[in-house]
């Protein structure tokens, strides 16, 4: 399974590195696609191995429950 | 370079696309699914759960159509469980195939069990998304759901749709309460009234039991969802006045001209209303029908076609119509103290503030309020003639 | 400006009835008002045209630009950037949110065995490439697509009028007036204060002076057309099966006889849906781009899309997890996007206005 995820993240590689290579500002473009695509990989892995992150809508309820002090 | 590229993605997604809408994840080709037409819960004697499931052979039904074969059409499994669930599943060690409820439209439930509660059973059919809220249920007195769904039927290949065909008139019978499971349900949840189903039970106990030979003409009452007693066939025809499910009912009343014999008075169209007010902080419950009726059929001899006659003849159908009503109220005030028609329920929507200090009596207050019944008939008509034929 | 793409106010409009239909479809937060879930519902839609109008405004005032430009223009470049960061999270989220809700009818009502990512893929895939083909496309197909998904819709309302039992209305206001409001608080934050998301789709529309006027026709329909299915749902089902059922007119459908209806209420829903995600992620494309200055979004298609994807498997672990915090935190959750940082926004500008003019 974690096999496939990775397939699939380079699959994506695949299409958008020539799409990368044509914009202008080639080095922002990178990083912040490099930020985008890693962000998303690193908690899929961490899904898959159900390692899970706190849901943001656990840290959404916290703060709104403060905030709001019920 | 670009031209390939574009021609490559479109196939994969042609394929892609055809791939997943041929085959879902969970395919079952027709011939693996066994399909469920009538569903049968019971009691047994140890206290659990019994499932009785009726499932179409569609080679047999296909056959059919050509030869005659001594086969019946369908199956009879039956098993056992502490849930209704568990013995759904456990239904796959007698069935070969996966059950498929869609197609279940008929749900009968044995004595034993109504009378722990039939909440159990419906929370199960409501739970799955299978089974259609829409489907009939009938309640099997004085036997089990197991040996109604084991009956044949001469005039369907599959029983359960002959039971369905005969509910399915019960407003041109004016005989049976015709309920599905989502009318039981919203009438369960509801503060304020009590369902009552229709019944079906056995007449005489044979080796082969025919759906024909079976009596379908009572009511089940329950309070709450427990079942509490019965309503006989002339109740039952006061229930269905009462609740506007009258489309055409039949009253032989005697020949004004000739004390002997009998005419017939078809009832045509019927309107039935309950109604709770509260005057002067007194609860005053009242029913009123109207209803219109034509001479059927005219025994003896005489030309009933006066306005004299006429009004006779509609007083003495309201008064008839008023008896099956007199009766069913007394049975569900006196002896079950339940209140099928649903006064409770008018409290609750249009007296919310009073029905709030009253309910939890209501059973009591139901049993001991006095009830004003209005009915009118108007006879319209004798049919394609007057006066009768007469033997000279 | 990004990629000169121009719609016309019949695209606009289209886009947002598919949008503002988006999840609504089928599931509303009015249905905590049991039988009184019409007038939470009425009260809730309301409060959409102030809050459509707010955002309306804030756009005809800066007609070229997105919602994270004004953002820069009235906070200054560091903190306008830092809140446009916080909306890109929440267009993400959104989109996220949806597609669990999408997926999740899917395998309740349908696909009961396929597993909840592939169907969320299978569409997300569909999605990335409409955005890679840019908002003209889109709208093209918006054009095409919701006026069939209204049919349907109207189609269906019809067939089952005949279960209404208007009985089921009453009894009036058992529970009070005040949940009645607090009910249509949800019902405004979902789905009315999500057309947040068009303060960065405004700008592209091709004649401006038309906005108030598409805006309020699209709110108009759309509001009519849930309403009516809020009270079907209503009528046929009583109010408290309304408010136990997880997917209320999956029931009502079920309930026509004959052909089996069920399949079109899907239909919608994907439509309907498809087009809330769409505009969510392109808001969020848009935005990543002018945040970081850079000429065009198409890079970042992908990775987005991943993003929303992940998110949508991220946020909850069941289903009743999803209706809970949907009905109790996402309401107070999105105030500050929805009504305070737009207000805030409105009058700044407005100030602006008073101080420029007069210092000429």
């Amino acid at each position: 399974m974690i096999f496939g995820l990775i397939i699939i993240y380079i699959l994506i590689l695949i299409f958008d590195i020539p799409v990368i290579l044509k914009t202008n500002n080639r080095r922002k473009t990178i990083i912040i696609y490099s930020v985008l695509l890693g962000v998303s990989f690193i908690i899929s892995i961490l899904l898959m191995l159900e390692k899970m992150p706190t849901t943001p809508s656990i840290v959404i309820e916290q703060i709104v429950k403060t905030v709001f002090m019920r | 370079m670009i031209k390939i590229n574009k021609i490559l993605i479109l196939l994969l997604m042609i394929i892609f696309n055809v791939v997943i809408f041929t085959a879902c994840w969970d395919n079952k080709d027709l011939t693996e699914k066994a399909f469920v037409t009538a569903v049968g819960v019971d009691r047994t004697a140890e206290g659990k759960v019994q499932l009785t499931l009726q499932i179409v052979k569609p080679t047999v039904m296909k056959a059919g159509e050509q030869g005659i074969p001594e086969e019946e059409a369908f199956w009879v499994f039956t098993t056992v469980g502490d849930t209704i669930f568990e013995a759904a599943k456990n239904q796959m060690t007698a069935v070969n195939r996966k059950p498929f409820y869609n197609h279940a439209d008929l749900m009968v439930i044995g004595e034993e069990f109504a009378r722990d509660g039939i909440m159990d059973a419906l929370d199960f059919w409501e739970r799955n998304h299978e089974p259609r809220l829409g489907s009939d249920i009938i309640i099997a007195k004085g036997t089990t759901a197991e040996e109604i769904l084991k009956a044949k039927s001469d005039m369907e290949k599959i029983p359960s749709l002959h039971i369905k065909s005969i509910l399915k008139n019960s407003k041109e019978l004016a005989k049976v309460k015709k309920v599905t499971i989502i009318d039981v349900l919203k009438q369960l949840i509801q503060p304020g009234v009590s369902p009552a189903i229709g019944a079906i039970e056995i007449v005489e106990k044979e080796d082969l039991q025919k759906i024909e030979d079976m009596k379908i003409d009572s009511t089940a009452v329950f309070k709450g969802d427990k079942l509490v007693g019965w309503l006989n066939a002339a109740q039952t025809r006061g229930l269905l006045f009462i609740q506007n499910e009258v489309r055409n009912a039949v009253y032989n009343v005697d020949n004004p001209l000739n004390k002997n014999k009998k005419v017939a008075i078809e009832i045509l169209d019927s309107n039935g209303k309950i109604d709770a007010q509260i005057v002067e902080w007194k609860l005053i419950l009242s029913i009123k029908i109207d209803a219109v009726g034509n001479i059927a059929d005219q025994q003896g001899k005489g030309d009933l076609t006066t306005k004299e006659t006429f009004k006779k003849l509609s007083r003495d159908v309201e008064n008839a119509i008023k008896t099956d009503i007199k009766d069913v109220l007394s049975i569900a005030q006196k002896e079950y103290k339940s209140d099928i028609f649903g006064f409770g329920e008018v409290m609750y929507r249009r007296h919310f503030e009073y029905w709030k200090q009253i309910k939890d009596d209501w059973a009591d207050i139901f049993s001991n309020a006095s009830i004003e019944i209005d009915v009118n008939v108007k006879i319209r008509g004798t049919g394609i003639i007057g006066k009768p034929s007469e033997v000279r | 400006m990004i990629r000169n793409e121009r719609i016309s106010p019949v695209q606009l409009s289209f886009i947002m009835i598919g949008f503002i239909f988006g999840s609504s479809a089928i599931i509303t937060p009015a249905v905590s008002a049991y039988q009184d879930a019409w007038l939470a519902y009425i009260i809730g839609w309301i409060g959409g045209y102030i809050l459509i109008g707010i955002y309306a405004y804030i756009s005809i005032l800066n007609p070229s630009k997105t919602f994270i430009e004004i953002l820069k223009d009235v906070f200054g470049k560091y903190i306008g950037s830092i809140i446009g960061i916080f909306y890109i999270w929440y267009f993400l989220h959104l989109a996220g949110l949806v597609f669990r809700n999408l997926g999740e009818f899917m395998i309740v009502s349908i696909y009961t065995e396929t597993p909840l990512i592939f169907i969320i893929i299978s569409i997300a895939l569909v999605l990335a490439y409409s955005l890679k083909k840019g908002l003209e496309v889109i709208a093209r197909v918006g054009q095409i697509i919701v006026p069939m998904m209204l049919i349907l819709v109207i189609s269906i309302f019809l067939l089952v009028m005949g279960h209404y039992e208007v009985k089921n209305l009453l009894p009036f206001l058992e529970h009070g007036f005040l949940k009645v409001l607090k009910v249509s608080f949800s019902v405004l934050t979902f789905p009315f204060g999500e057309t947040v998301v068009f303060l960065m789709i405004f700008p592209y529309l091709n004649d401006k002076k038309d906005l108030f006027k598409t805006s309020y026709i699209s709110l108009t329909v759309i509001g009519m057309i849930l309403l009516s299915v809020v009270m079907s749902n209503l009528m046929i089902l009583g109010a408290d099966m309304l408010n136990r059922q997880i997917f209320p007119s999956h029931i009502t459908i079920s309930l026509i006889p004959g052909i089996a209806v069920e399949p079109f209420i899907a239909i919608n829903l994907i439509i309907a849906a498809s087009m809330k995600i769409t505009m969510c992620l392109y808001a969020s494309l848009i935005g990543i781009a002018q945040l970081f200055g850079l000429d065009d979004y198409k890079p970042f298609i992908n990775p987005v899309v991943a993003i929303a994807v992940v998110i949508s498997i991220w946020v909850y672990d069941s289903l009743s997890d999803m209706v809970r915090w949907a009905g109790e935190i996402y309401p107070y959750y999105v105030i500050p996007f929805q009504i305070i940082i737009p207000l805030l926004v409105l009058i700044i500008l407005k100030i602006k206005r008073r101080d420029g003019s007069s210092a000429l």
